[in-house]
């Protein structure tokens, strides 16, 4: 069968070892390591980039973030999945600008925990109002309406999509405000997250040309 | 008399390319005799030798003309044309040459009156005059005024006509620009002081003007129609009385001195003269000439001592050059008077107020000019500080501004930490606390315990949900609560249902209220997920209006309250003082096919 690599990096041991059960109890996820500090995991994904990371942002000797933006560096495809304790927007959105295309809360039922990897490689991403209407302000920023609607990364439906979100409805719900499937609307989420994470790269780009770091 | 000397080198100098001919050419000397025929008397007639200019009384009795005679040689005939040229002929003649009519100056008649001004030049053909001695004859008529000729000038063309031509420009075509441009400079003046009437130095400098500019078409009209004559000749007075007095007053404010009694009685005195001369006709005309002039004349003495005063005061070369005018426009004048009551015969010389008029319009458009340059000037300054007022103004405004605005940013940070201090204390705290109570007496399982915690957590995502910056409001709070507890309901196989009804994109509740809200709406989902043993749920979130208000209805098909106990009674009663708290109603409906909650949370008073 095919299997899906899974690396959970979690410095606390109660969560670690509960989200360790979670993935080994799944015939269809296989663990790949479990470690608990940044430089752990960077060797272990310069070694192979699994399928899936499964990363908390608070490391004891750096941010997530770095081995997110690493791990997609070096495997585009390789799902990066935030645990989040609050599903504090700000963090999980330079998370998604590094190139993460799913969270999940802390405390969420450990049983989430696959699930939600499913449903990323099948192509979906989760998203909450308020990251949607994160995303909707950060990649829609006045200076891009300014210059034309067309600047803006997303498209008409994307940001129709991240709107209806916003405003709290569920993705089957938005699937039928739309005419598309659920699982059509977790893919969409899930472009979108490619794209911030490509925005931001341009932005950084952009940013390092205009400070004459680039020629 | 200095200045009439002076004046009279000016026009000199102006023909002084014709100095050199100006002895041969010039006749002084004439012979004179009263001869009643048309044509000149004989060689032996009674001929006396006269000197010019000369003056023919008009007393002298008779009613026949008068006869001037000039003799000159001529060596040889060059075929050049020469000319006859009068400086001045006041009252008009004839002129013969060699006994044939050369040319006629018109007199003054009982149809006309005629006073000239201007000089007179004739040219004489070649084949009129013979070599060896000519003769030339003028004839003038007998009147009740005197006739004045002026010495002549006959010569070849070349050596004349310049003298004649530099003493037509200064004595008439001058006469005629200055006219032209004292009116035209007093219609602007005038404009300009009528619309600014305190401005009363600029009226009394146009009508100086204005009445300088008619005085002057004096040296321009030579020939009135006696029908005319008497409005013309009030006019005139009334021009020359008007312009000593305006500008006299004008000197005066310029000096300081502005006595209300002394403008009445010179303007009494201006008028005094015309209105006499215009009532009394031609009877009171010597007496007005001679006395209204005269008196006229003090006002130069009334001008000499405020340009004295001027200078004392103000010691400035504004008020040295007033000073000047005035010496030179009072000697002028004096001059004049003299000329014009024949008491000097003067026939080629300057009218010198002529000269001294535009030396004082000058100096007081000067003065004026600066003063107004001054005045705009002080405006601009004023303007400049002015301006400099309003930034300063503004600056301090704005510094206040960003004062109040920190005062008020404090005042909100400080409403806000005192309010999530409070709901520390009643929320979180009171839940936590109540919950180690229960721990500490034994009365909780691991189970219970767990669920204790998680409704703490719950409790504090709600905080953050609502009280965290930069949240869009009540709809995206509610989502979040939603796509949190989900996954709860998933695992508890109970089916969640939202709807949406009416609702706006952004719906801006305050941050407390929206708290109240959520925990309303938290509390009684998670009573339904411990309690109801209910399959499905359904939350209904609608906008109505009229008034505005936002409603929030949970439906359960579970089992009511009744088959619960006290507990679900006690998250009743929690829910019921937060509705009250935000003043929403709060409608609770239990029974054995489930549980209605709803909240109508009115929006149109607030905000």
């Amino acid at each position: 069968m095919d299997t899906t690599s899974v690396l959970v990096v979690e410095d606390e041991p109660e969560f670690l070892r509960a989200y360790c059960e979670a993935i080994t109890r799944e015939p269809d996820l296989r663990m790949v390591g479990a470690v608990s500090t940044l430089a752990a995991a960077l060797a272990v994904v310069s070694q192979s980039v699994p399928d899936v990371l499964v990363v908390d942002l608070g490391l004891p000797d750096g941010n997530g973030t770095d081995l997110i933006r690493h791990a997609v560096g070096l495997r585009a495809d390789c799902d990066c999945l935030v645990v989040t304790v609050f599903g504090d927007d700000q963090h999980v959105i330079d998370a998604i600008a590094a190139g993460a295309t799913g969270y999940i809360l802390k405390d969420s039922p450990v049983g989430e925990l696959a699930q939600c990897i499913r449903q990323m490689r099948a192509g979906g991403a989760p998203i909450s109002p308020s990251i949607a209407r994160r995303l909707l302000a950060r990649m829609r920023s006045p200076a891009d309406k300014a210059s034309s609607p067309e600047h803006s990364p997303l498209s008409e439906r994307e940001a129709e999509i991240l709107k209806l979100i916003a405003k709290g409805l569920s993705f089957a719900e938005v699937g039928a405000a739309l005419g598309i499937s659920a699982h059509t609307v977790v893919a969409h989420v899930k472009k979108i997250y490619r794209k911030l994470s490509v925005h931001s790269r341009g932005e950084a780009v952009f940013e390092a040309a205009q400070l004459g770091l680039l020629k | 008399m200095g200045a009439a000397g002076a004046a009279r080198a000016l026009l000199a100098m102006a023909a002084m390319a014709a100095v050199a001919v100006h002895a041969q050419t010039l006749h002084r000397e004439a012979d004179f005799a009263v001869h009643g025929d048309a044509t000149a008397p004989p060689r032996d007639a009674q001929w006396q030798h006269v000197v010019l200019p000369n003056q023919w009384k008009a007393d002298q009795p008779g009613s026949t003309p008068g006869w001037y005679r000039v003799t000159f040689s001529v060596r040889e005939p060059k075929g050049e044309p020469w000319m006859v040229y009068l400086p001045r002929l006041r009252e008009g003649g004839v002129l013969y040459m060699n006994g044939r009519l050369l040319a006629r100056v018109p007199e003054p008649d009982a149809k006309t009156w005629v006073r000239w001004m201007r000089p007179h030049a004739f040219p004489v053909p070649p084949d009129e005059l013979r070599v060896g001695e000519n003769t030339l004859h003028v004839r003038v008529n007998p009147a009740n005024r005197d006739r004045i000729i002026s010495s002549i000038h006959i010569g070849p063309d070349e050596a004349v006509r310049p003298l004649y031509e530099s003493r037509f420009f200064l004595t008439y075509t001058l006469a005629q620009i200055i006219s032209a441009v004292t009116l035209a400079v007093a219609a602007f003046v005038i404009a300009l002081w009528l619309r600014r009437r305190m401005e009363l130095d600029y009226g009394l400098f146009g009508l100086a003007c204005l009445f300088w500019g008619v005085h002057t078409l004096n040296y321009v009209i030579e020939e009135v129609p006696e029908p005319w004559f008497m409005t013309w000749r009030v006019l005139r007075y009334a021009a020359t009385g008007g312009f000593a007095v305006a500008i006299t007053l004008f000197y005066l404010r310029f000096a300081g001195i502005r006595p209300r009694g002394m403008t009445r009685a010179f303007a009494a005195y201006w008028l005094s003269g015309p209105i006499a001369l215009a009532l009394g006709g031609q009877a009171l005309h010597g007496f007005v000439d001679r006395y209204y002039q005269g008196g006229l004349l003090l006002l130069g003495i009334v001008m000499i001592a405020a340009a004295v005063y001027a200078v004392w005061r103000q010691r400035s070369l504004l008020s040295a050059a007033f000073l000047a005018c005035a010496l030179f426009g009072l000697t002028g004048s004096v001059h004049d008077y003299l000329l014009s009551q024949g008491v000097v015969v003067d026939p080629e010389g300057p009218y010198l107020l002529y000269f001294a008029a535009a030396a004082l319009l000058t100096v007081a458009g000067v003065q004026l000019v600066d003063r107004f340059a001054r005045s705009l000037g002080a405006v601009e300054r004023m303007n400049v500080t002015l301006a400099e007022q309003v930034a300063q103004k503004e600056k301090e405004l704005a510094a206040n501004y960003e004062k109040l605005r920190a005062m008020e940013r404090e005042r909100a940070v400080s409403t806000e930490r005192q309010r999530i201090m409070q709901d520390m204390h009643d929320g979180l705290g009171s839940q936590l606390l109540t919950s180690l109570a229960a721990v500490e007496r034994g009365a909780l399982d691991p189970k219970g315990v767990a669920q204790v915690l998680r409704d703490a957590m719950d409790e504090m995502r709600l905080a953050i949900d609502t009280l965290s910056p930069g949240r869009e409001g009540l709809l995206e709070a509610l989502g979040n609560l939603r796509y949190r507890l989900e996954p709860r309901f998933r695992a508890a196989g109970i089916a969640l249902a939202f709807g949406y009804r009416d609702l706006p994109d952004g719906l801006e509740v305050p941050a407390d209220d929206a708290l109240q809200i959520l925990r309303v709406l938290q509390e009684s989902l998670t009573n339904v997920l411990k309690h109801a043993r209910a399959k499905r749920v359904a939350v209904e979130i609608s906008f109505v209006r009229d008034p505005e208000r936002f409603v929030l209805v949970v439906r359960d098909d579970g089992g009511g309250f009744d088959a619960l106990g006290p507990a679900r009674g006690r998250g009743l009663s929690g829910m019921r003082r937060r509705a009250e708290a935000i003043g929403a109603a709060l409608d609770v409906a239990s029974g054995a096919q489930g549980t209605r909650i709803s909240l109508e949370y009115p929006l149109a008073t607030r905000v």
